[in-house]
């Protein structure tokens, strides 16, 4: 008998194997690519770093008396208003507080109102804690709350620490 | 029929009404018989620079994105890309890696057609054009090696700038034309920037179209006689196409490696003030460097401008030796003496910048 006969089932199988060879080949090809594409568009795209910080210089606190509020220009655009409460703050060991003077409701421009130990929104009669927490008028019915700011107090001088931009 | 086929038939229908191409047409003429040496790798190398100049346009506009370049910041970006930018040292080192093979590529399949006689009737135009793609590879690599800004890069361009001031007639005006000035500066940077990412590449794709028209029309050259392994005949689509893509693939796979291992540096900074000490060219440039020092600059540039004419006009040259001895061996010993004296200028070059 001719040992080199081959049957049907070997065509099958040699048939077979050229398919999956073939489909190795094409898979080789299109993941060599793909993670070279992958590569070229971590490439194109910059890493998102993390802004610097920096500080920016909001006055010295014997000029910002008890009661009393000031609003500063920052290099982001925004406006902030550091009041003095009169009230030491256990967190942060003084008595000022920043926050945004922007009203989160329409952008109308808040001030801080000693005598109440609250903001408050002349536009549309929004009220914010000293916390900045909004308990009347609009913002308070959306939740919206007045972004806060930290600050550092240095011997007599304060800083915002904001992001640079 | 299910909506799914019937859409593609429709969307079929409709770019075939607007893209009026016959599609037999395109297959027979992609699925043209070849030869049977074409399956022997040293036939792929043709399709190799091709591929790996693909490399090259794909990672030089991913640098584009990054390089300035201006005197006072263009080794800083290279620097940002190396060392900063998000795989910035792959895409750099690809660059680099694939610009190399590129050159060795081309010598190659240049030495192939050489030595198997290729380029004789009808095929000396299409040796010209090939001479011109590798002319055009060393534009790239000369160009492109400036633009890193570094020392050895600066001094470099400067030097080469001084060699074209040295050609007879029109030296001068070549090298003001290459610095625009009388010093390497800024404007000289812009151009090489100009030659680098738009006038080569185009004069490349030109060129190299041309070659390939001329490869298409003229077919592939026979190999020895008909009844040897060019009886057996294959279709040039998929057989060859799958042979190259193979070749790209493993071609990948050993820049990827060299980018790892030996990834592209970085040398001081260019300081127009400082010559270094040891200044060098590309190893490409190697045997043109070592010939400059051994005799007088004039007579090296002509004998340089001679070769490559040589070179250029080889066909016609062999043309006239095997009209009065047609059975004429002398193609192949020049050949392998040319090849045997530009490696010893490459190795004797090497060995000299290595002590």
């Amino acid at each position: 008998m001719n040992q080199k006969s081959f049957n049907a089932n070997d065509i099958v199988g040699w048939v077979a194997r050229r398919k999956f060879l073939f489909g190795g080949f094409l898979a080789t090809v299109g993941a060599a690519y793909g993670v070279f594409a992958s590569y070229a568009l971590k490439f194109v795209f910059p890493a998102p770093k993390p802004p610097r910080r920096i500080r920016v210089f909001l006055g010295f606190s014997d000029q910002i008396r008890p009661g009393a509020s000031k609003a500063v220009n920052l290099p982001t655009g925004d406006q902030l208003l550091i009041s003095n409460t009169g009230k030491i703050n256990p967190v942060t060991g003084n008595t000022f507080i920043a926050f945004s003077n922007s009203c989160p409701h329409l952008g109308c421009k808040v001030h801080w109102e000693a005598r109440r130990e609250e903001f408050v929104c002349p536009c549309h009669g929004g009220v914010f804690t000293a916390g900045g927490v909004a308990v009347a008028g609009p913002p308070a019915q959306s939740g919206s709350n007045l972004k806060p700011y930290e600050i550092l107090v240095e011997g007599n001088s304060i800083y915002a620490v904001v992001e640079e931009v | 029929m299910s909506r799914v086929a019937s859409a593609l038939v429709r969307a079929n229908d409709w770019l075939r009404e607007r893209f009026p191409v016959d599609q037999q047409v395109l297959i027979s003429m992609g699925s043209e018989p070849v030869p049977g040496h074409l399956k022997r790798w040293w036939w792929c190398l043709g399709g190799t620079p091709a591929y790996l100049f693909i490399i090259q346009a794909v990672t030089g506009v991913l640098l584009t994105f990054y390089y300035v370049p201006t005197p006072d910041q263009a080794y800083e970006s290279v620097a940002a890309i190396t060392n900063q930018v998000r795989f910035g040292w792959y895409i750099r080192s690809l660059h680099k890696w694939s610009a190399n093979l590129m050159i060795v590529a081309v010598l190659l399949h240049m030495m192939r057609v050489f030595f198997t006689g290729a380029y004789r009737r009808p095929r000396e135009g299409n040796w010209m054009l090939g001479v011109l793609l590798l002319l055009l590879t060393l534009g790239f690599g000369f160009t492109g090696y400036s633009l890193v800004y570094e020392q050895l890069s600066f001094w470099g361009a400067t030097v080469a700038a001084n060699i074209l001031q040295s050609i007879p007639l029109i030296g001068p005006d070549l090298a003001g034309f290459l610095r625009g000035g009388s010093h390497v500066g800024s404007n000289m940077l812009t151009r090489l920037f100009v030659f680098h990412i738009g006038a080569l590449p185009t004069l490349m794709v030109v060129v190299l179209l041309g070659h390939l028209l001329l490869m298409r029309t003229h077919g592939v050259s026979p190999l020895g006689s008909p009844a040897g392994p060019d009886a057996k005949r294959f279709p040039f689509i998929p057989d060859h196409l799958f042979t190259e893509i193979a070749v790209a693939l493993f071609l990948m796979f050993i820049l990827t490696f060299l980018a790892i291992v030996f990834p592209a540096g970085l040398g001081p900074k260019a300081n127009p003030l400082v010559t270094p000490e040891h200044i060098k060219p590309e190893w490409y440039f190697f045997w043109a460097f070592r010939w400059l020092k051994l005799m007088p600059e004039q007579a090296a540039v002509a004998t340089q401008g001679l070769f490559i004419a040589l070179i250029f006009f080889w066909p016609l040259i062999d043309a006239r030796i095997r009209k009065r001895r047609p059975d004429s061996e002398l193609s192949i010993w020049i050949g392998a003496g040319a090849v045997i004296s530009l490696l010893t200028l490459t190795v004797w070059e090497s060995l000299h910048l290595l002590h």
